[in-house]
């Protein structure tokens, strides 16, 4: 067994211990019994010689998955600052926000960082607006956060970046301003700056649209649009994910490679692309999570085998959680990012494989109806067919994510792939004419002014076909009892399709 | 990047043909509008959003809602190049009707303002004229007899408040709200903004004529307003009610409702219709469309 292998595995074992805990109470003996036993075998692999180096390992992953199990079961823990017996009181506090107050229809929200470190999620009126680093006094009553429906985990979503307190509505005195890490106020004033100048060039609803695309904010948009884009399979263009990210960068890569800039070229335009990004969303943990896995998923198309960034894969992953175990099963971003990372890495050759023997066979099918004449094989061109690449990469990834989504959001997009064919392909052009006028808007008028009115006509073509395929008759279904099915079925699935493919590596690799 | 010359025509035709594209869509926008006026009662929720649009390209909004979703609204009635709005009027300063206006001032270019100048202590109302303050807006504050002439034959009057408000503090901020006229030719259509029962009785026995064919009932369809007195002085065909659905004050209330019908009054509503939408060519205002989801 090499030694790259024998580290893919120890990662692995320690993320399925982190799963394993997740779906479990915490049960420390069994973290005990899984470690000894692990220990045990570790020990004892000397006597069997001819198999020393699996049992070892199988011993090693034992003991490694054991410290999974118990770095979940600690992160999990009760929270720290607080008494535990303070919800329901009235009392002031005096913290620093901690983020960036995101903007909803009727209503800011912002964390607020207590001295000891505790973090209150903050609910409030939509003015005065309040900024990142403001030192503020709050006088109300503190509540544990309570789930408002059957299907959504509010506390656990919340529990996952240790937010076990929220404050609705509080009287809120600001002390002072300008506190916070600078290079986050600075992130966070140019995203503001930024959005501000883009929202002077665009009316709504492109200017909302775009914001979406381009800072993953979509706190403007209205319910209605929302709806549409849950229906036609398109939020995640909208959202800040790894699957978002990879797949923009996906594209980003073929209009480059279209527009016939070397591959080399391409590559490094979009990992620029992928930092500009995550710097101008604010940096936020989650961000950087997705631009982590998107640059991932470039390397390994660079490297064009995907046994090369396997570990890459397997140790962001572990590094993630290692930060915060309760990822896992309680963000549905990483969730969504892990595998859509995973769909375009070892997905996206099975898909291509596929794409080709049905087209072959759609060519003699025709040929064979006598519905046109056998061509001449054309001289190929070089690079691949456009199209054909932004379908294949959109495929893979819609896939990978399919049983996650149903089972998260119990509906089942049927126009889904269509959609997201007919959006994609223009998605990076739009978000570059965005940026371009964003960018230009602190320089002329007229320039930013041009770029807008490009942006404007590829945001009404795709406000227009997700508006037309969410108006199709079954664009999608909700189907709330197929979720489990849906997950456990399709990853089974999916996973014995790899091994089946995958089960031979090449020797020369 | 140098094969960018061989195909720069198509990129070229591309330009060519959005340049053709946009130029055909304002002409087209420019005849639409000729020697017609037209009224939009946005769909904004609870609150109030109207915006006109006169013959000549002259935009005035009243009032922004309760949130950015009149800026939808603006989106959907003003073609996409242009960024300004002549006038923008806040009729009075509750958060139903402003904040909404915050947003607007930061992504339109704003001509001028007409406020009642009230005293009122929101962060918002401070907020909206630091940002007039900032942008070097002129305010104008509005008094009874002052008139906005939009375009020939298109004018807009102040019918209330009597007397300048700016600096006080009335009991009622709804008894100091900005009442107009809007006179297109002989077709008008009067905007009551949140008045209630007192600023109707102030109207009436101001004893102006305030007679109009359409009517935007005050105060979101609430019990306190659209006395029947007034309903008689006025005299309207048509009525719109700026409301949001299911809304947690029951507007419009059923009597309201039921006083219209008594009368005949043909009523629209932005909770069950969407943004409506007037249209006037001098002699009458008559729907135009409704049902513009937000």
């Amino acid at each position: 067994m090499a030694k790259s292998q024998i580290f893919f595995w120890l990662l692995t074992a320690f993320i399925a211990g982190i799963a394993v805990a997740s779906f479990l109470p915490p049960l420390l003996p069994l973290v005990w019994a899984v470690f000894i036993s692990g220990g045990a075998l570790a020990a004892f692999a000397g006597l069997r010689p001819a198999e020393r180096v699996l049992i070892s390992v199988i011993g090693f992953a034992l003991m490694v998955s054991a410290f999974g199990m118990f770095w979940f079961m600690r992160s999990a823990g009760p929270p720290a600052g607080l008494p535990p017996d303070s919800a329901g009181k009235a009392v002031s506090l005096r913290g620093l926000v901690s983020d960036d107050p995101s903007r909803r229809a009727a209503s800011q929200r912002f964390m607020l960082r207590l001295e000891g470190g505790t973090h209150i999620l903050v609910t409030t009126r939509p003015y005065p607006e309040y900024r990142y680093g403001e030192a503020l006094t709050l006088g109300g009553r503190i509540e544990e956060p309570e789930n408002f429906s059957d299907d959504f985990d509010y506390r656990a979503y919340l529990a996952k970046d240790d937010i076990y307190f929220v404050m609705a509505f509080p009287n809120i005195e600001r002390v002072a301003v300008g506190g916070g890490n600078p290079l986050y106020r600075f992130l966070f004033s140019l995203k503001r700056e930024f959005s501000g100048k883009l929202s002077r060039y665009l009316a709504e609803p492109h200017a909302a649209f775009m914001a979406g695309l381009l800072l993953g904010e979509r706190q403007s948009f209205s319910p209605e649009f929302s709806e549409q884009l849950k229906t036609t399979g398109t939020s995640h263009i909208v959202a800040l994910s790894g699957y978002n990210i990879t797949i923009v960068a996906e594209a980003l890569m073929s209009t480059l490679m279209f527009l016939f800039l070397p591959f080399a070229w391409a590559f490094w335009v979009a990992i620029a692309g992928i930092v500009a990004f995550t710097l101008l969303t604010g940096a936020a943990a989650s961000v950087v999570r997705a631009a982590v896995m998107g640059v991932l998923v470039l390397v390994a198309h660079r490297a064009g085998r995907v046994y090369r960034v396997r570990n890459a894969i397997a140790f962001a992953a572990a590094a993630m959680l290692l930060a915060n175990p309760k990822l896992l099963r309680f963000d549905v971003g990483f969730q969504l990012s892990f595998f859509a990372t995973l769909g375009l890495v070892y997905g996206t050759p099975l898909i291509e494989r596929a794409y080709n023997r049905a087209s072959m066979r759609l060519a003699l099918f025709v040929r064979d109806l006598g519905l046109v004449r056998e061509r001449r094989e054309r001289p190929r061109r070089g690079r691949k067919p456009f199209l054909k690449g932004v379908f294949i990469s959109t495929m893979a990834a819609q896939l990978a994510v399919l049983p996650l989504i149903v089972y998260h959001f119990g509906t089942l997009s049927l126009v889904a792939p269509i959609a997201n064919l007919a959006i994609l392909p223009v998605i990076p052009t739009t978000m570059f004419f965005g940026f371009l006028s964003g960018g230009l808007a602190f320089v002329s008028d007229a320039l930013a002014s041009a770029a807008a009115a490009a942006a404007w006509a590829l945001l009404a073509y795709e406000l227009g076909a997700i508006g037309f395929f969410a108006r199709l008759p079954y664009a999608a279904l909700a189907v709330p009892w197929l979720g489990l099915i849906a997950l456990l079925g399709g990853y089974a699935f999916a996973g014995w399709r790899l091994w089946h493919d995958y089960r031979q590596p090449p020797s020369s690799a | 990047m140098f094969k960018m010359r061989k195909y720069g025509h198509w990129y070229f035709l591309g330009g060519l043909a959005f340049a053709a594209l946009f130029i055909w869509s304002a002409v087209f926008r420019v005849e639409a509008h000729r020697g017609r006026t037209f009224l939009h009662v946005f769909d904004v929720g609870q609150g109030d959003a109207i915006f006109i649009a006169a013959p000549n390209g002259t935009q005035v909004l009243i009032d922004g809602g309760p949130d950015a979703a009149v800026l939808r609204g603006l989106g959907g009635a003003m073609p996409f190049w242009d960024r300004s709005l002549d006038l923008v009027i806040l009729t009075h300063p509750h958060a139903d009707h402003l904040d909404g206006l915050i947003e607007v001032l930061r992504r339109y270019r704003v001509g001028m303002v007409l406020e009642s100048g009230v005293n009122h202590s929101i962060p918002e109302y401070d907020l909206w004229h630091a940002e007039l303050r900032e942008r070097g807006v002129p305010v104008i504050v509005a008094e009874r007899g002052e008139a906005v002439r939009l375009a020939e034959d298109l004018t807009l009057t102040v019918l209330a408040p009597a007397h300048s408000f700016a600096g006080t503090s009335p009991r009622n901020i709804h008894d100091a709200a900005i009442v107009l006229m809007l006179r297109h030719a002989s077709s008008t259509a009067l905007l009551m903004a949140d008045a209630e029962a007192p600023l109707e009785r102030e109207l009436l026995a101001a004893g102006g004529n305030i007679a109009a064919e359409l009517v935007k009932i005050g105060h979101h369809g609430s019990r306190t307003s659209t006395l029947e007195g007034f309903l008689v002085a006025v005299k309207p065909r048509v009525a719109v009610i700026s409301a949001g659905r299911r809304n947690r004050y029951g507007h419009p209330v059923q009597e309201v409702l039921d006083r219209l019908a008594a009368f005949g009054i043909a009523t629209y509503r932005t909770d069950r219709d969407g943004t409506v939408t007037f249209v006037s060519d001098g002699r009458e205002f008559r729907l135009a469309e409704t049902g513009i989801r937000r």
